[in-house]
């Protein structure tokens, strides 16, 4: 399937990144060279098929009990922060 | 003079147990080594000096009690992949989004190597989130391979493979998502295993493909990484996809019988390779194999060709997932000035992320996005189960499946960074593992005229390590490569 400039800007709104015009070229050009080769997988015969999200079967997620355990200090959480303020992460304005 | 660069572990070990060389000594000799080689091979990111000899130290002044357990892994220095997340260590993923970054917690394999006494010689560079088969996505510089320094060393585990194969380290680890330990360790000649997927735990591993990367061994012998794999593998809460296995220790049995296993050849695989060095290694092994007795058949796998198309759809969308979470908020770079939170996200994402990063997230998000997650996505992981289905199917057949690693050895620095298909289409034959789960291993079979290596890849069925270790073992020393000297000296 072909790949439009509309595509494009389309999945880097999703993906929260932006482009140049000429990146963004660039990256439609090399997006529809990858896109035919993946089109490969349409010839699969997957009619009856699941999917396979895990490649080693688990019977049912692991519980542990419900008792509080070791967990990071707010300090600890916080010192890799590129702005905080009293105990939280600051950003910039997020209402209009 | 023993000769402590080329020791293995085993041997290392014993020098530390029997107190004839002290820990001291041992870190020193390879810290030298680092300082004489390292402006050249580029494996390492970071290392702190003084703490590694405060560490030794530390332990040395243990060892005067004649009565202290000394551990394998006592006083061994190992690096690590600079994906592993170490406390108080800076740990960049090679990516200018966590160039400062200090994490707050170690890795459950560094709490591992560092409860048995094992101190972490350094971070290794890597492809940046560990995308690339070079070590030229990185964001800092190119690891060299030490076979050819105009060559790389492989990727995205070329910084931990380098420097074991130039003796920096006598062991580094690794992570494997499509087989970034299996192809450097075939390019640098050394020793590459990913375990099972749910083997070895991944907290603390930083995420690319949760339901592919593993964390592995590097090492310069089929018993190294059979000893280290013992370390590292183990049940961890904290990841509910590592599982409650039987602890093991990989290296008991490796000269063990191995007339039990059945080979299986991965014929077509090898029939499409074009290298003839490649190709000679692998026949080469494959009538050792036949000579000592063993049942060796060919082995077909109906749905290989659609392997590079269903992992690069399968791991770009759960990457799209994991990198989410780089948004310049609480860790990592962030874009300033911004004037509001979402050009925040949008700018800090763009500046951080390197070219390839940004690729592989464009590619998973359209891969999951309305109108076209059932085309790609689904049915990527559709075919993921048919490609598992060709492995099971095999493994009733055989114990061991043979083949190549890499279409070629090392190949030259920019040689395929202007062509991303080309790039991706080289890891033809290690993403099946990862899809499926299985345990792999790269194993130096032979060296080009050029004196390039050149490696073979032994796969076995799900947690099937102890027959995969043990076949690898004998072709390891049936094989007897002799390595000519490295360039670098």
């Amino acid at each position: 399937m072909s790949i439009s400039l509309a595509d494009a800007k389309r999945t880097a709104e999703l993906a929260k990144l932006e482009f140049d015009t000429s990146e963004l070229s660039l990256f439609v050009e090399q997006f529809q060279k990858v896109l035919d080769h993946f089109e490969s997988i349409q010839e699969a015969k997957t009619n009856h098929v699941e999917p396979l999200y895990q490649p080693v079967s688990q019977q049912e997620t692991p519980m542990r009990s419900d008792k509080v355990e070791r967990q990071m200090q707010q300090g600890d959480a916080l010192r890799a922060a590129p702005s905080k303020e009293r105990g939280h992460f600051r950003v910039p304005r997020v209402i209009d | 003079m023993l000769d402590i660069l080329t020791s293995s572990l085993t041997q290392l070990h014993k020098h530390i147990q029997n107190r004839t060389v002290s820990v001291s000594e041992i870190c020193q000799v390879f810290l030298d080594r680092i300082a004489e080689v390292d402006e050249r091979v580029r494996a390492f990111v970071n290392i702190d000096s003084d703490a590694v000899l405060k560490r030794a130290m530390e332990i040395d002044l243990k060892l005067q009690k004649k009565d202290f357990q000394v551990d394998r892994f006592t006083g061994i220095p190992i690096a690590l992949k600079d994906v592993i997340v170490t406390l108080g260590q800076k740990t960049t993923c090679g990516s200018k989004m966590l160039e400062g970054y200090i994490p707050p917690y170690d890795a459950t394999v560094v709490e591992r190597l560092k409860a048995k006494g094992a101190i972490v010689l350094g971070k290794t560079n890597c492809d940046e989130f560990a995308m690339g088969s070079s070590t030229e996505n990185s964001a800092f510089f190119v690891t060299r391979n030490p076979w050819d320094l105009e060559r790389v060393p492989g990727g995205s585990s070329g910084g931990s493979a380098a420097c074991v194969a130039a003796f920096e380290a006598p062991v580094a680890l690794g992570t494997d998502t499509g087989g970034s330990i299996r192809q450097p360790a075939a390019f640098c000649g050394i020793v590459g295993l990913k375990p099972t997927y749910g083997r070895v735990s991944r907290y603390g591993l930083v995420a690319f493909a949760s339901s592919l990367d593993q964390i592995g061994p590097l090492t310069r012998s089929v018993e190294d990484a059979a000893s280290t794999l013992s370390l590292l593998a183990g049940p961890d809460p904290r990841d509910s996809t590592c599982l409650e296995l039987d602890s093991i220790d990989f290296a008991a049995n490796l000269n063990g019988d191995i007339s039990d296993l059945r080979i299986g050849v991965a014929r077509d695989w090898i029939d499409s390779v074009r290298d003839p060095d490649t190709r000679k290694a692998l026949e080469k092994a494959i009538r050792i194999l036949e000579g000592s007795g063993l049942t060796v058949e060919d082995v077909a796998f109906p749905n290989q060709g659609l392997s590079i198309a269903t992992y690069y759809l399968v791991a770009t969308a759960e990457a799209s997932a994991n990198l989410a979470r780089y948004d310049g908020v609480r860790f990592g770079y962030r874009s300033t000035p911004t004037t509001d939170l979402e050009s925040m996200y949008r700018k800090t994402r763009s500046e951080g992320f390197g070219p390839e990063v940004k690729r592989r997230i464009m590619l998973g998000t359209f891969a999951l996005s309305s109108g076209y997650y059932d085309a790609y996505y689904k049915q990527a992981s559709k075919v993921r189960r048919l490609i598992r289905e060709d492995f099971l199917a095999a493994f009733k057949q055989v114990d061991i499946i043979l083949g190549p690693v890499t279409p070629t050895p090392a190949f030259k620095v920019g040689e395929k960074t202007d062509d991303p298909l080309e790039m991706y289409l080289s890891d033809v034959f290690t993403v099946s593992a990862n899809l499926a789960g299985l345990p792999g291993l790269s194993l130096p079979t032979a060296f080009t005229e050029r004196g390039l290596p050149v490696g073979l890849q032994l796969l076995a069925s799900h947690f099937e390590e102890e027959k995969l270790l043990r076949a690898a073992h004998f072709l390891e020393s049936e094989l007897a490569v002799e390595k000519p000297s490295l360039p670098i000296g």
